[in-house]
């Protein structure tokens, strides 16, 4: 049972910042109740102001706020950022390569949905490998720089399709919070590279494997997106409201002439997201900790459109005029993903502090063995 | 730049080898002889900022009678710091004691 004492100091304790009580609380505890007296049952005056003053003085700085940001999250965020530059890269990279070579030629025309998404499409791919590059070579600021740059190239499309056609800008936001995520942790990197951190193998290895990823698709995608026909092919489906793969018209990356095509296609995927996934999780656990709670609101945004907006989408493929999404609908699309960030934070925090006391406890343990 | 008192204390206490929050606010009432006591709150921000600064480092952490209990060390740029102000002080204090003695105002002479 917590004697009276200790529960006053922790009450009083409750004036510092949580992120700072987590560093500190528990030593400050012990301190202040090895300079108590025997029996005493409440904290001196003095020593009780001195608290409050301090840890209301903790909360109007900077400095406590910024406590959460650990090594941890630095040597994530160095990952993250070249990771995700690697995979926008490489999604995009396959439907740039499959345009026809005079979808490049200027001017190029910004008033069509087309021209737009060819435009936007070759805008990101010069930006998210500008982004890797950078990232990978330790530029740390340029390669920032360049991702809010690509991260508004992502954006722009978007806003000026989704008056036209608000079902695929939707289901293509996943792209833009990935590219948000991108954009915050290159701007949050540590000094350490993506190469320090992972190490030279994974690294090398999500490389081959994305680059396999994308010679399939550009070698099974011999379509163009401006001359597809609907009739004959196969379509996976990359994010449809049905999820992962159907056939049908929209919301696909990849196509392939024949079922056996595809499957080759699908089995190649396997191989390489499998060997993506497993250079990604063996990473040591606290990096990979924070790897997941800053890709877990994009999976949110994802889970959210999938599974709360199919009536809204099938709704504006019957209506035959665009619907938009309602304000309750953009705050969820929003605020999910903020929730889930915030408890994946929490998670982070309270799983670090139990495997470290776990730590220390075995120390503890090992001499008297 | 010079050390606060409460830097100061800390930095001695910690000079004398790695010791806890709870060593560091007995060591640094001995050492002013009663005239200072660290409280809690100002200790940790003292030690936050002396941490910041690269003075002091945690040395190691240990759980005793199930709490935790983190010794902090002296750093070499912190035992610097410490030992050009100790100098400060005591160069501050030599003269305060010759003028005190030259000026007869302190009779029965000083520490100085």
């Amino acid at each position: 049972m917590t004697a009276p004492l200790e529960a006053r100091l922790q009450r009083l304790m409750r004036t510092y910042p949580a992120t700072y009580r987590r560093a500190h609380g528990a030593d400050m505890l012990t301190t202040m109740l090895a300079d108590a007296t025997p029996g005493q049952r409440w904290p001196r005056f003095g020593d009780a102001a001195n608290l409050v003053f301090h840890g209301l003085r903790l909360r109007l700085t900077k400095r406590s706020r910024g406590e959460a940001f650990d090594a941890g999250w630095a040597d994530a965020c160095a990952v993250l950022g070249p990771l995700i530059a690697l995979v926008l890269l490489a999604l995009r990279l396959p439907v740039v390569l499959r345009m026809p070579p005079e979808a490049f030629r200027p001017p190029f025309n910004a008033e069509t949905v087309a021209g737009i998404s060819m435009l936007s499409a070759g805008l990101e791919v010069v930006g998210w490998a500008a982004v890797a590059v950078a990232a990978l070579a330790g530029l740390r600021r340029t390669a920032a720089l360049f991702a809010w740059a690509a991260l508004l190239a992502e954006v722009v499309p978007l806003v000026r399709l989704y008056d036209v056609s608000p079902v695929p800008v939707v289901h293509g936001l996943w792209r833009p919070a990935l590219a948000l995520v991108a954009a915050v942790a290159l701007s949050a990197a540590g000094s350490r590279g993506a190469a320090a951190v992972l190490g030279r193998r994974r690294l090398g290895t999500v490389l081959v494997t994305l680059t396999v990823i994308d010679v399939i698709a550009v070698i099974l995608g011999p379509g163009s997106v401006t001359q597809r026909t609907d009739e004959g092919w196969t379509y996976l489906k990359f994010f449809p409201s049905e999820l992962i793969i159907s056939s049908g018209p929209s919301g696909y990356w990849i196509e392939s002439p024949s079922p056996t095509a595809m499957g080759l296609t699908l089995l190649g995927l396997a191989v390489a997201l499998l060997a993506l996934i497993v250079a990604v999780v063996t990473v040591p656990g606290p990096i990979r900790r924070r790897l997941l709670v800053a890709v877990a609101p994009v999976i949110t945004v994802i889970l959210t459109i999938n599974l709360t907006l199919p009536g809204w989408a099938a709704s504006n493929d019957h209506m035959g005029h665009p619907i938009a999404l309602v304000p309750v609908q953009w705050a969820a699309l929003a605020g999910l993903p903020l929730l889930t960030f915030a408890l994946g934070l929490r998670w982070v925090r309270r799983r670090d502090e139990v495997l470290r006391l776990a730590a220390l406890g075995a120390t503890v343990e090992q001499p008297v063995r | 730049m010079p050390l606060k008192e409460s830097a100061f204390l800390i930095l001695s206490a910690l000079a004398a080898g790695p010791t806890h929050g709870y060593g560091i606010m007995k060591d640094a009432e001995e050492q002013s002889a009663g005239a200072v006591r660290l409280r809690p709150g100002t200790l940790y921000a003292v030690l936050a900022e002396l941490v910041e600064a690269g003075l002091i480092e945690i040395d190691s952490e240990e759980i005793v009678q199930s709490r935790l209990r983190r010794y902090y060390k002296l750093t070499a740029p912190g035992a610097r710091q410490l030992a050009d102000e100790a100098d400060r002080r005591r160069a501050a204090a030599n003269t305060a004691g010759l003028r005190l003695r030259r000026s007869g105002l302190l009779t029965n002479g000083g520490a100085a």
